[in-house]
């Protein structure tokens, strides 16, 4: 029985993005796990102190590329709790139908990477070929494709004309069609599913205890999900529902995403035929002062925003625990008893975003 | 358990050819509205500075005295604030992107000398 | 969100006791912070449960601050952030189930987010 440290990452085969972790092997099972994160600090909290607060939005929708609108959007939730401002009802509609379309966006990459993870090519790039419709879709609406720059404390800055909402009916319904032959590869190819049924599996006390959020808890049978507990922005007038399931393990974590992708696409749709209409934003003055703790349901689970003023336009604090942090402990109690194979079908799991984890 | 899940897929895409277009012989027209590279018209410009005021980057460096307006093209992130805040409509996202840059200077619009009454 | 968060100042002796009877009484553990003050480091620990939050602050002097106790015996994923905020803020900790050194986020210039020696202009 040899014992080996392999060090995985900070260039690996499962991410784009650098994590590292030191893996002891025993032959190929791994029988702990050690991470070592920092390769894409850009210390965008400190940023807090010299970027004022109304321009802050910007930088905290680069925090990561793939959540960015829900990262803009809660630290606007935030600066908004803060001044006691309301938003106007259209805004937070909107906020909703880009909220989804940034999870579409966000599950359709992370089923693509998944593929990848195990070796599956075809899939991957089929997935990204899907994700294509929703970034088209936000391309149109938003000026952008990763970077939506849409919300700012107050409301929203741009606005979905009909056009645009038939436009984005029309893609959903095509991503609907197409989803529909890609999933059975997921879910059901013996291939498929000899790499990710039994794998990694967290039970419900486990995924409790180890605080995990977002579908690594729901997997596990955990029914948290902030869109419903919360019901902020305009989710408190429209249909959401934790989806659950009890396996725990890398299949139950992805059946979870399909399903949830399934169901943004029914939310943008309810929300497009509700959009109320009205003012697209209220207008902001004075300077935050006090504690705020502002949450949101982002693709990969409960994001806390803490935000402190000091009565100057400059936040004093501005912190970030994304969810991928609240995830890590779950992963580093996967990874013991795996086989070296598994690790990066692993990590992918738990949908890591690291530019998220080191801000 | 389903055998053969991706097979009509793969078929369908062998015999459909590649759903990329040939870029650059082919170019998309993008939709209006996405923010690209930043376009200033300087005979409307009266040299405010709002827009350099409003910029989150510090991109853009407006002097009245010298009616000069300047942007560092690598520190805009086409957020459109400037755009907005203009009072004279001088400034425009392109839907083009930005081009590469060769170097960090900044892009220096000066405004012609008036000329000289006779 | 709440408008007004429910924070509780607590003291180094008091830390690990609050955070017991929050934990027996259903409340999970959500994420621990420091923030620089002008005169020291104040670290804040929110716990949730269903729709609420609730946090509990703790305020270190600048200078010479004594270890904080660790919560992680009773909140598991709380090594993790006790972690960054010792290698961000020099924020010391004990009892610790998993330490790290200063091995967890690295950084170019350790201690990176702590407060400086002398105040900044």
């Amino acid at each position: 029985m040899t014992r080996t440290i392999m060090p995985f990452g900070p260039q690996h085969p499962v991410l784009p993005e650098p994590i590292h972790l030191d893996l002891e092997l025993e032959d190929e099972i791994v029988v702990g796990a050690r991470p070592s994160i920092g390769y894409v600090h850009r210390g965008l909290e400190k940023l807090c102190e010299t970027r004022d607060y109304t321009e802050f939005t910007f930088v905290a929708e680069r925090v990561c590329g793939i959540c960015s609108f829900i990262h803009g959007m809660t630290y606007c939730q935030g600066i908004e709790e803060l001044l006691g401002v309301a938003i106007p009802p259209r805004a937070q509609y909107l906020r909703v139908v880009w909220s989804e379309l940034s999870r579409l966006h966000s599950h359709l990459l992370w089923l693509g990477l998944l593929a990848d993870a195990f070796g599956f090519e075809a899939l991957f790039m089929q997935s990204w070929r899907l994700r294509e419709l929703v970034l088209d879709c936000i391309e149109l609406t938003t000026g952008g494709r990763v970077i939506f720059s849409s919300a700012c404390p107050g409301g929203v800055r741009r606005d979905v004309t009909p056009d645009q909402a038939a436009f984005i009916r029309g893609k959903l319904t095509e991503l609907e069609q197409r989803l529909g032959e890609i999933v059975p590869a997921f879910l059901n190819d013996p291939a498929v599913r000899q790499r990710l049924a039994g794998v990694g599996v967290i039970t419900r006390q486990q995924a409790e205890t180890l605080g995990a959020v977002g579908p690594v808890a729901r997997a596990s049978g955990v029914a948290m999900d902030m869109r419903t507990s919360l019901r902020y922005a305009a989710y408190d007038e429209l249909p959401v529902e934790p989806i659950i399931a009890n396996d725990g393990d890398c299949l139950a974590r992805c059946r979870v995403r399909i399903g949830e992708l399934t169901q943004s696409i029914g939310l943008i749709r309810t929300a497009l035929d509700r959009l109320p209409a009205g003012e697209l934003a209220v207008k902001v003055t004075g300077n935050p002062t006090g504690d705020i703790f502002a949450r949101a349901e982002q693709p990969r689970g409960e994001v806390i925003y803490h935000l402190k003023g000091n009565g100057t336009k400059f936040l004093q604090r501005f912190r970030v625990r994304t969810p991928t942090f609240a995830n890590l402990p779950a992963l580093l109690a996967m990874l013991p008893g795996s086989a070296l194979a598994d690790v990066p079908v692993l990590v992918l799991t738990i949908d890591p975003c690291i530019s998220c984890t080191e801000r | 358990m389903a055998l053969f899940t991706f097979a009509k897929t793969a078929l369908r895409n062998l015999l459909q050819g590649p759903c990329t277009e040939r870029y650059p012989f082919v170019r998309r027209t993008m939709p209006a509205g996405v923010r690209g590279a930043l376009q200033f018209e300087q005979a409307t410009c009266i040299y405010c500075g709002i827009c350099a005021k409003k910029c989150p980057t510090g991109a853009l460096k407006v002097d009245r005295a010298t009616k000069t307006w300047s942007i560092n093209r690598l520190r805009c992130i086409s957020c459109n604030y400037c755009v907005a805040a203009c009072s004279k409509k001088c400034l425009q996202l392109d839907t083009a992107h930005m081009a590469p840059a060769q170097t960090r200077d900044r892009e220096v619009h000066t405004a012609p000398a008036p000329p000289p009454a006779s | 969100m709440t408008t007004t968060p429910a924070i509780e100042p607590v003291t180094g002796a008091t830390l690990t006791d609050r955070a017991a009877a929050l934990t027996r009484d259903g409340w999970r553990f959500a994420q621990a912070c420091a923030t620089t003050l002008p005169d020291g480091i104040e670290l804040t620990y929110s716990f949730a449960r269903a729709a609420d939050l609730q946090h509990l602050r703790l305020t270190l002097p600048r200078q010479e601050a004594p270890p904080v106790p660790s919560l992680s015996a009773i909140c598991a994923p709380a090594f993790l952030y006790e972690n960054e905020m010792h290698d961000l803020f020099g924020v010391t900790f004990s009892g610790l189930t998993v330490d790290y050194g200063s091995q967890f986020y690295r950084t170019a210039q350790p201690f990176s987010f702590a407060p400086q020696a002398e105040p900044q202009s």
